[in-house]
């Protein structure tokens, strides 16, 4: 008789994001939602360990689909609203694995990262991303908007929640390129008006030069102190709106510390204040919600340095809320009124 | 003779909060006992809940020494209270009871009667935990000591959770897991799902589990409900549910209904869990209430290099039990 | 061509503080703010650690350095607070390394650390003390109070960290440990109790500590307080209350003064206590507050930590500090 395979804990079994099913980039089609990792850390200056985060955030997203996968009837319903949600039939999401990287070549490492990307964007898929330092961010999106470019995107805004600003334009260690300097290099790129760039939760000591340009430049800052006060609704709304007015779609880059560093401990950087994990996680409702984005990454989640495994779950969660419409259907859980055998048999209390 | 004087709070061999090991012909009526479940192959997360015994023990040492430094009082100073040294024989630490990991009907059936045998004697049972199906037998114990052969009784429910675990059977781990304690409790006859109340349920659960809580008439409040209307507020709408002609409520205290940021030494990672001061609070109100026997679960202390997850369940321990052993009141 | 020496990255170089010149006693100058060491942890009654925090705080202060050498221009600029940090050549800030350290005899490491604390204040230099431990404040700051009490003046004492340190004698630990530091500089006359003000003690105290200070004039603000006045105004009532006729201040950060959540690398477990948030603000205000005279940063256990955080805010809370004073980088 041949082997039957049963649903299996989360802890085991061979981890694609969400157990998707496997795919070849030539397999990618429109409307297929397309994971791919860019395991890629020699230009970050702080700790190390994002070189794990593709790998790492997969496994924090097994917990969710083994959960579901394990129950009789396949579907959960969320608490606090009532709403059924259940796997949406066909296969919307794909793993097409992670894209060669160069640790002592950033020049062939760029390419094969913007070429990853552009075929992704090319295709009509959604490409979501996990890096690896926050470097990779400038070549996934350069190819990622070629790819959009040649389906007739003329202009993309940019949206970075992140703990730093990451614009730096040259460094004496560095050069042009490496985790402090992408959202600069994307900001030059003609596809983008700074006008149409926001960052969201950066704070703490900053070079002058990057703070100058930033408020030289039209881009907005939201730091953390901003958000406590006005709300991360009110915060992620005027996001969407000032990156997407007059452009074609969204690129949102999510650096995992802009999670409050207690919550969240496993990235590079040591940060003390951002938002919380229920907070970055609503902000990728309402980014899904918008319909305006056209690509997501997610960097700097660095595993080793975080034992408690929080961090890897944070990201995947934020990515599963980001998918959600797609991965999910859902519906109000409407429930009957049960009797139980023993409520029928005595009279109640 | 060597004389066996003081030591370090980091050395010497003593039960829960310094209480002295003993035995089930120690325990005399009001005696709040601790008793080890060290329990958890049935955990579908991460692992380690089976040092929750031992590492809850250690991080409640140091407790354990400030009363002896003074005068033996202790006051908290977030909120004033005040906490006197437990009275002799009133806190026994009955060690851990016998578990068989692999055998999950001989474990179910040792906590049982080893809570049941507590309990017969007068005994207040804490059954530290282990994973959170331990809870169904030590509730069985309980309330087999508590009704006897009447089971006309009924005893309330509070579940402290970030999770319902009224799960009834899953494809992986079966029909007892802890996932299912909860829903095995509210088969037994003594229970009336009306007394049944839950705090803190968080995120999604499994589709059956809500129907069954929905469906049923089972009371829950989420951790948003706790921000909303205040931890006072909901705790008391839970006592007034789980009391409700009711001789005895049962408190089951699931750790990770705390935010993983200030719970992380648990296998579930949850966020927008409740905060430690208002599990404090929760626990301060429901203690004196006509709460009768807890359980505390889900502690790993591998998972926490802080050490503040098992410090937190040991602070727990104290607030529920205090006016049992010290007559706390506030100044 | 001759090499020369270009920025580094965090994880290379010999680590003074800052990357500042490491000099010795005869080269202090009044005016600088001298980093010295105390890896002093012997008398921790829970978990160890914190004779490795002098080190880790080093370490963790490249980061900063290295954004600053790295840049091109260098000044860097808080986005929320404005603060800034320059690069200039002044020298101001000099770490003297580590003081002398005897592990297993407390007294003669006391005298080691009030006799080198002494000494920076007298050749007219700031202290700056990484702990260790509590233990190292009380002989810091009686090296300090003995300096302003021959120039006639009056010390106060303000404190950060999660427990009071006014056990009396103790059967295991004796009179001297880290329980006891605040109990033991009112028993040996270094402040008067009136001057000492505790910011951020949660948990559970000993009623007949707390009974104590409700009649020897000192000043608690617990955790709770903290919480709802905010760090800033918690930290200006402490200096109100406690430093009246006082013309010196001794502030000493416990950095187990933070929730365990924010600073897992502390050796006691901490509920209800503070965000590096509140803390940050307490130490902005104490920034600005010219009577201080001496800082000690102490209770960092940077072994506990795996994340790195708690070091890493112990040296930003010392930039913070440094800011307004001293601004100062020198170049490697």
């Amino acid at each position: 008789m041949a082997y039957q395979r049963d649903a299996l804990p989360g802890f085991a079994g061979i981890p694609t994001f969400f157990r998707a099913p496997r795919a070849e980039f030539d397999q990618l089609e429109s409307g297929v939602v397309a994971v791919m990792g860019a395991p890629h850390d020699s230009t970050l200056g702080s700790r190390q360990g994002t070189r794990y985060g593709p790998r790492g955030i997969r496994e924090g997203s097994l917990e969710t689909i083994a959960y579901i996968e394990a129950g009789p009837e396949k579907f959960v319903t969320h608490i606090a609203s009532g709403t059924r949600m259940s796997l949406a039939p066909g296969a919307p999401l794909v793993d097409v694995g992670d894209l060669p990287v160069y640790p002592n070549d950033l020049d062939r490492t760029r390419e094969s990262l913007r070429r990853g990307s552009c075929l992704a964007a090319t295709s009509g898929a959604l490409p979501v991303m996990f890096g690896g330092d926050h470097y990779v961010t400038f070549p996934l999106f350069q190819g990622v908007s070629e790819g959009l470019a040649a389906r007739g995107v003329k202009r993309l805004g940019y949206i970075q929640f992140d703990n730093h600003l990451d614009l730096s334009d040259d460094n004496r260690i560095w050069g042009k390129h490496y985790h402090g300097s992408q959202a600069r290099r994307i900001s030059e790129l003609p596809i983008v008006d700074a006008h149409n760039m926001v960052w969201v939760g950066a704070s703490g000591y900053t070079p002058r030069e990057q703070v100058d340009w930033l408020r030289r430049s039209g881009g907005t800052l939201w730091t953390p102190t901003d958000i406590h006060r006005e709300g991360i609704t009110h915060v992620v709304n005027r996001a969407i709106e000032i990156a997407s007015h007059g452009t074609d779609g969204v690129y949102v880059s999510l650096d995992i510390d802009v999670v409050n560093g207690g919550a969240s401990p496993g990235t590079g950087s040591v940060v003390t204040d951002g938002l919380s994990p229920q907070e970055l996680i609503q902000a990728m409702g309402m980014l899904a919600a918008s319909g305006v984005v056209r690509a997501l990454d997610v960097t700097e989640v660095a595993p080793p340095l975080d034992p408690s495994e929080r961090t890897i779950r944070i990201a995947a969660s934020a990515v599963l809320e980001f998918l959600s419409p797609k991965i999910y259907l859902r519906e109000p859980h409407v429930v009957e009124r049960l009797r139980s055998a023993k409520e029928t048999e005595r009279a109640p209390a | 003779m060597h004389q066996r004087s003081h030591q370090p709070s980091f050395a010497g061999v003593s039960g829960f909060l310094r209480s002295p090991l003993a035995d089930y012909a120690d325990v005399g009526p009001g005696a709040v006992t601790i008793l080890g479940a060290p329990h958890d192959t049935t955990c579908s997360s991460r692992q380690g809940a089976r040092f929750g015994p031992t590492g809850i023990r250690a991080a409640s040492q140091y407790l354990g020494d400030l009363f002896r430094r003074g005068d033996g009082d202790l006051v908290d100073l977030a909120t004033g209270q005040v906490f006197h040294r437990p009275g002799a024989g009133m806190l026994l630490d009955m060690g851990d009871l016998p578990v068989q990991p692999t055998d999950v009907v001989r474990t179910t059936a040792s906590i049982r009667e080893g809570v049941a045998e507590s309990t017969a004697r007068g005994g207040f049972p804490v059954t530290l935990g282990g994973d959170h199906y331990i809870s169904y037998p030590a509730f069985l114990g309980f309330s087999d000591a508590f009704c006897g052969s009447n089971r006309d009784q009924r005893i309330g429910f509070i579940q402290m959770d970030s999770h319902f675990d009224l799960g009834d059977i899953n494809l992986v781990w079966g029909r007892y897991w802890h996932g299912s304690n909860a829903r095995r409790i509210s088969e037994v006859d003594v229970v009336n799902p009306a007394n049944m109340v839950w705090i803190g349920v968080n995120g999604v659960t499994r589709g059956e589990q809500y129907e069954f809580a929905k469906g049923m008439g089972l009371t829950f409040f989420t951790g948003e409900d706790v921000r909303q209307l205040g931890i006072v507020e909901v705790v008391r709408r839970a006592l007034e549910i789980a009391g409700n002609g009711t001789e005895a409520i049962y408190l089951s205290l699931d750790i990770d209904v705390v935010d993983a940021l200030f719970a992380p030494g648990t296998g579930a990672v949850v966020w927008g869990g409740i905060r430690p001061a208002d599990l404090l609070a929760a626990m301060d109100l429901i203690g004196a209430a006509n709460v009768r026997a807890m359980d505390l679960v889900e502690v790993a202390p591998n998972l926490d290099p802080t050490e503040a997850t098992a410090r937190l369940a040991s602070l727990a321990v104290i607030h529920l039990t205090a006016p049992r052993l010290f007559g706390a009141r506030r100044p | 061509m001759s090499w020369e020496r270009g920025p580094l990255l965090s994880f290379a170089g010999i680590a003074t503080f800052m990357r500042a010149p490491a000099v010795d006693f005869d080269a202090l100058q009044p005016g600088q703010v001298a980093i010295v060491g105390a890896p002093f942890d012997t008398t921790t009654a829970w978990r160890q650690g914190a004779r490795y925090a002098p080190r880790a705080i080093r370490e963790a202060s490249l980061h900063v350095v290295y954004w600053l050498d790295s840049a091109y221009e260098s000044e860097l600029v808080d986005l929320e607070s404005g603060t800034t940090l320059q690069r200039t050549a002044t020298g101001t800030v000099v770490d003297l390394g580590d003081l002398n350290v005897y592990p297993n005899q407390v007294t003669r490491s006391a005298e080691s650390f009030q006799h080198g604390t002494r000494e920076i204040v007298e050749r007219g230099a700031f202290p700056l003390v990484l702990g260790g431990d509590h233990f190292v404040s009380l002989p810091c700051c009686r090296g300090v109070a003995e300096v302003v009490t021959q120039r006639g003046g009056m010390l106060a004492f303000i404190t950060f960290g999660c427990e009071l340190g006014l056990a009396g004698e103790d059967p295991v630990w004796g009179t001297d440990w880290s329980g006891s530091v605040v109990r033991r500089l009112v028993e040996t006359g270094a402040v008067d109790a009136r001057n000492i003000a505790w910011v951020g003690p949660s948990g559970l105290a000993p009623r007949a500590e707390w009974d104590w200070i409700q009649h020897s004039g000192a000043t608690l603000l617990t955790a709770e307080d903290v919480h709802r006045q905010g760090g800033a105004d918690a930290t200006r009532h402490a200096l109100t209350s406690a430093t009246t006729d006082c013309d010196a201040v001794y502030v000493s950060l416990g950095m187990d003064v933070l929730d365990s959540a924010h600073a897992p690398g502390i050796g006691p477990a901490v509920i209800g206590g503070l965000t590096p948030t509140e803390l940050g603000h307490a130490v902005a205000v104490l920034a600005r507050e010219p009577r201080v005279v001496a800082l000690d940063v102490v209770e960092v256990a940077p072994h506990l930590d795996p994340s790195g955080r708690t070091a890493r805010l112990a040296s930003n809370l010392i930039f913070d500090f440094l800011a307004p004073r001293s601004a100062d980088l020198s170049p490697a």
